[in-house]
């Protein structure tokens, strides 16, 4: 559906946000991993037609999108990172304004999708009284508005409280059957339900791409678990990139992303899915 | 086509609902209304709207409408932009730009819709002061009530107007470099020479014609025209000026239409679709590249080395803003902050003390205090907003004492700034001419209060910098009017000007204050 070829972007004081990017992209949930300052922003609004890649092409249904992006905007929908609405616009006027821009005139649609994301009861209050999550899910809203072929959302879960998280979560992997969803994020645990491909981008490159399983089996033999004294685990974590510590009696059970045994006794363990994240990160780092 | 035309539709409603929801819409129509009503005075008390020669000119419709119309046209067209010139950025703000920029609509429907959002919006300004004008004229009138006459002299005049703030907004927002103060000053000038070239140039018949009266978008020409053709040379005053009662009242004829003068009203529109189409081509459709790219154009420029020069020298204040608990500490800690954001204003202070004592008192008062004046507000545009817009009132209302004093805080930071402006001048006026000291001193408060104040009660820069440069330029122009000297650099003040703009300094802070402690829940 979507395929990006030796995409590039490089601004005018000589930063590469994106470098030589590529990557096909089908139906499904695909999960944008990678750190703040990645690179995911740039890319999401380079594939949403916000700003044109200095070099590469970006095909949408085989058609480039830099020079035909109108093809694409009409089977988008896109919610910006930090999102903000109008204060004096109701949800419902809010969304009847998106709707008419995008071509869209069946009010039933907007009804519908209000109550979809649990907003048909707030529909005409004022959206700057909003809560935060209020104003998530009235972005996400109008990303459906159109019924897209393409949904893109960046960072959708910052500020939200873990409720409002998985409420979203699940709103997305509602959509994701017959899309392409593109969730970028630094936070794995917004992906690891819904992603049905993850792509890990670092330092504007991309690191990794696979489906969840296959990621995970990459990983495998690089997550150890071990048991340190407590007066030992600030030198432990020092040394290496540990994704969780548990202080028990015996010791903090700590477990360690490193491609060979870390300390005397610890033994190999199952990855999850923020280790493969922080392994894929690191060894690309490693080999730079 | 037809897509097209439902996509900007939706544009232009949204534009419309969301400006005239805001506070600032019904602040706005009630000082249009309460303009009005002073400007078409009761004659008992001696005033009126129009007198030639001395002799007042009766209350016909002809002639409440076209006084009203010139006070309209030169309102509307300073202050019009300011109010509509924020379409771009809130989108860019709300990220709703991305939004826009990822959906089918195209540039051009873009910049077309907010332009007409903004049309409307201010033709329903323009509506509301020509039905306030209406109705003074049913309780003032001495004719019948011809509401066709207002309504094509209101649509004729100040339409042009409309469209003009209107493209000039979207076109200075779609320019990198005057998108933010700098874009604001500059129109300013604009403002000032579409509304003076065209009488300048009435003095010169060659130059009058042609493409030459395309400029004169207020619609001075064939008003002064009129005047000219009924009543010769004689003296025209319009606005709350004194008659003489002894002289018996002339009769304006109104204005005759002619072919010549709808086409000379319709080639004004020459300007805003050049507007339009720059705005087209300058357009950055919320690109994050270009609109970045903007701001460090903005920083190529004149402010931006002056404070990257400065930046050593304002350096050294920063260990001064620490120290002491007090709400006096904190008012110098805002202070030095202004300072350390912007070496400009040390810079500004510097020249302007140099100024001070370097020339005679005359060429003090009536050259460098304007000057000081028009420094102090650009110095002073953004002094409340700034907490705002960089979202660092929140944690502002954390430290001790600021959330409810907020405003107070604010005031006084701004005084302080002003102060050191107007300090010099104040000190040599004591001695020489006390009473303008005196005007000096309250226009300083005047200027912090309204910096504070219409900061607060708005939330935007531009009311406070079209209100003071309006007004300055208006006492300029108006040389010898007390009215209008609202700081002492025309020197001819009374008491009761001084008491009104003291009065005036007191009602804004007061306004400003209940406004912010409804807002922030104090």
């Amino acid at each position: 559906m979507i395929e990006l070829q030796h995409v590039t972007k490089r601004f005018k004081n000589g930063v590469v946000a994106v470098s030589d990017f590529s990557l096909t992209m089908q139906r499904g949930v695909l999960g944008l991993l990678g750190p703040n300052g990645a690179g995911k922003t740039t890319l999401m609004q380079m594939i949403a037609t916000i700003t044109k890649p200095t070099s590469g092409t970006i095909l949408f249904r085989g058609e480039d999108i830099t020079h035909h992006p109108d093809n694409l905007r009409r089977r988008l929908g896109y919610l910006p990172q930090d999102f903000g609405v109008y204060e004096n616009l109701t949800a419902l006027e809010f969304l009847s304004y998106i709707a008419a821009l995008k071509g869209v005139s069946d009010r039933r649609k907007i009804l519908e999708l209000l109550e979809l994301v649990n907003l048909h009861t707030d529909m005409h209050r004022l959206a700057g009284t909003f809560s935060g999550g209020m104003r998530q899910r009235l972005g996400i809203a109008q990303a459906l508005v159109n019924d897209p072929d393409l949904v893109i959302v960046d960072e959708p879960t910052a500020g939200l409280d873990p409720e409002e998280r998985v409420r979203f979560r699940n709103i997305l992997s509602d959509i994701g059957a017959g899309k392409l969803v593109i969730l970028s994020t630094h936070i794995v645990s917004d992906i690891e339900a819904v992603a049905t491909h993850i792509a890990v981008m670092n330092h504007g490159q991309l690191v990794a791409s696979a489906v969840p399983e296959q990621f995970l089996q990459m990983t495998q033999g690089n997550v150890w678990e071990a048991v340190v004294p407590s007066e030992q685990f600030d030198a432990v974590r020092a040394q290496f990139k540990t994704s969780r510590a548990i202080r028990k009696p015996d010791g903090v059970h700590v477990r360690i992303v490193h491609h060979e045994k870390p300390v005397e006794g610890a033994l190999a363990v199952e990855p999850d899915l923020e280790e493969a994240f922080i392994f894929s990160v690191r060894s690309k780092r490693t080999d730079a | 086509m037809r897509e097209s035309l439902t996509r900007i539709g939706a544009i232009i409603r949204t534009e419309f609902f969301f400006r005239f929801r805001r506070t600032t819409a019904m602040i706005t129509l009630l000082a249009v209304a309460a303009t009005v009503y002073l400007i078409i005075p009761d004659i008992s008390t001696g005033r009126t709207l129009m007198h030639v020669n001395s002799a007042r000119v009766l209350y016909n419709s002809a002639a409440v409408a076209v006084g009203t119309v010139v006070f309209c046209t030169i309102l509307l067209s300073i202050i019009g932009f300011y109010i509509v010139s924020n379409s771009l950025r809130r989108d860019i703000l709300t990220r709703t730009g991305y939004i826009l920029a990822a959906s089918p609509v195209t540039s051009t429907e873009l910049i077309v819709g907010k332009f007409f959002g903004s049309v409307l919006y201010l033709t329903g300004i323009m509506v509301t002061y020509m039905i306030s004008a209406m109705v003074m004229f049913l309780i003032r009138g001495e004719s019948t009530l011809e509401p066709l006459v207002f309504l094509s002299i209101y649509v004729v005049f100040v339409m042009p107007v409309v469209f003009f703030c209107a493209a000039a907004a979207i076109a200075f927002e779609s320019l990198p470099l005057l998108s933010g103060r700098i874009g604001d000053v500059v129109f300013f000038f604009v403002w000032a020479a579409t509304f003076s070239i065209p009488v300048a140039l009435a003095d010169h018949a060659s130059l009058s014609s042609g493409i030459f009266k395309s400029l004169d978008v207020v619609g001075m020409l064939p008003i002064i025209g009129k005047f000219q053709e009924q009543f010769h040379d004689a003296a025209v005053s319009i606005g709350f000026t004194e008659f003489d009662p002894a002289l018996k009242p002339v009769l304006f004829n109104g204005i005759s239409w002619t072919w010549n003068l709808l086409f000379q009203r319709c080639s004004t529109l020459l300007l805003p679709v050049l507007l339009l189409i720059l705005a087209r081509i300058w357009f950055h459709r919320f690109d994050p590249v270009r609109v970045k790219s903007s701001a460090r154009n903005e920083k190529r420029n004149i402010f931006e080395k002056l404070r990257r020069l400065g930046k050593p020298v304002t350096r050294m204040f920063q260990k001064y803003t620490i120290g002491g608990n007090s709400f006096i500490s904190s008012i110098r800690a805002d202070v030095l902050m202004t300072v350390m954001l912007s070496p400009f204003v040390l810079v500004a202070m510097v020249v302007c003390i140099i100024f001070s004592l370097s020339v005679d008192i005359v060429t003090l008062r009536s050259s460098i205090l304007p000057a000081i004046i028009v420094v102090v507000v650009i110095v002073l545009s953004d002094f409340t907003t700034r907490d705002d817009s960089s979202g660092m009132q929140s944690l502002l209302f954390t430290a001790p004492r600021i959330k409810s004093r907020y405003v107070v805080w604010k005031f006084f930071s701004a005084l302080m700034v002003t102060v050191c402006f107007t300090l010099i001048p104040i000190m040599r006026f004591v001695f020489e001419l006390p009473r303008i000291a005196v005007s000096l001193c309250i226009g300083s408060v005047l200027l912090a209060a309204g910096a504070v104040g219409f900061g607060v009660l708005t939330g935007s820069r531009k009311l406070f910098v079209a209100i003071f440069l309006m007004l300055l330029y208006i006492a300029m122009n108006a040389k010898n009017v007390p009215l209008f000297d609202f700081a002492g650099f025309l020197g001819v003040a009374t008491t009761g000007v001084q008491f009104m703009y003291g009065a005036m300094a007191i009602g804004i802070m007061v306004a400003a204050y209940f406004r912010h402690h409804i807002r922030a829940n104090v």
